[in-house]
């Protein structure tokens, strides 16, 4: 009864990415808005199926990212975190065409936070970014272990949380999505 | 008018992708060479992907069907690519090192951490 719940979620997700992936397949004479009844139907049997599959692979214990107003954030945040991208791509393809300045070094980052859910946001925007990836993470104080294309001149600058991004502080940002 | 702005997307991604390639080669280790890959798997892959967003737009514009498939299509591919490529990024390179690769780096503050923390994960399995 515990695992109703997970498979319902599990269950909707998988049916709204069936529903994106079939759109346009109404014909002219049978259909409902975008779809046609064939692929409606297929898709709910086979979400249904996704679901109850999924019951237990499902780990989430707090429902606090369920908010749709954290997935707005989540949206909003795409902007900061492009600008951003499009820097560290910059500069990093500048290296790699010159060759200097590359000083690697893996540097331990405490960013305080306090839900996996962060954790997670933090380390994966740092890992996609090129020029940083984190190497590891401590599970239970969620200091992460950051390996950084180029350290500068002054190791313990690095250090701080908010000096890993170049210019905008995303580890703020981070903390009012998921806090 | 719009096929130029897909070349030059598409242009844009083959520059960072072949970029991405050249710093394989060039840079001296294992950790260093995943930033190069990560050129590729961001802006190579972002920037094709909204070639084909925009070239998908040019078909709404002209009045085909197909753009609605297109357009959907490329969106779960870029968010599957972006979720994918950041986690295998960073499981490759946690699992290089613990087996020993270490970086030739002038600081690593991950060296003095990692024996306690593995010996913290043995004992809650």
């Amino acid at each position: 009864m515990k695992s109703i719940f997970p498979a319902i979620l599990a269950g909707i997700a998988a049916f709204i990415i069936y529903l994106i992936l079939s759109a346009g397949s109404a014909l002219p004479n049978d259909g409902i808005l975008l779809w046609s009844s064939a692929e409606l139907i297929i898709g709910l049997i086979l979400s249904i199926i996704t679901g109850l599959i999924c019951r237990k692979i499902w780990v989430g214990k707090s429902y606090r990212m369920a908010n749709p107003l954290r997935w707005l954030l989540l949206i909003v945040y795409i902007i900061p975190f492009l600008i951003e991208l499009i820097i560290a791509n910059l500069t990093v393809a500048w290296k790699v065409i010159t060759g200097r300045n590359i000083r690697p070094g893996i540097v331990k980052l405490t960013p305080g936070m306090k839900t996996d859910a962060g954790a997670l946001l933090l380390s994966a925007s740092i890992t996609y970014q090129p020029g940083t990836a984190s190497v590891d993470v401590d599970e239970e104080s969620r200091e992460l272990y950051v390996h950084c294309l180029d350290i500068g001149s002054d190791p313990a600058a690095v250090r701080q949380p908010g000096n890993i991004f170049s210019r905008i502080d995303l580890v703020k940002w981070i903390r009012r999505i998921t806090e | 008018m719009i096929d130029i702005i897909v070349t030059v997307c598409v242009l844009i991604s083959l520059i960072f992708s072949i970029l991405g390639v050249i710093g394989l080669f060039r840079f001296p280790d294992f950790y260093t060479r995943i930033h190069a890959a990560g050129l590729v798997g961001s802006f190579g892959i972002l920037f094709m992907g909204a070639a084909v967003l925009i070239y998908a737009a040019g078909l709404f514009l002209s009045g085909e069907g197909a753009w609605l498939n297109f357009g959907a299509h490329i969106l779960i591919a870029l968010v599957v690519t972006v979720i994918t490529g950041t986690t295998s990024t960073h499981a490759i390179a946690r699992s290089a090192y613990r087996s020993g690769n270490r970086p030739d780096a002038k600081s690593d503050a991950l060296k003095d951490d990692i024996e306690s923390m593995k010996r913290r994960e043995e004992k809650k399995r």
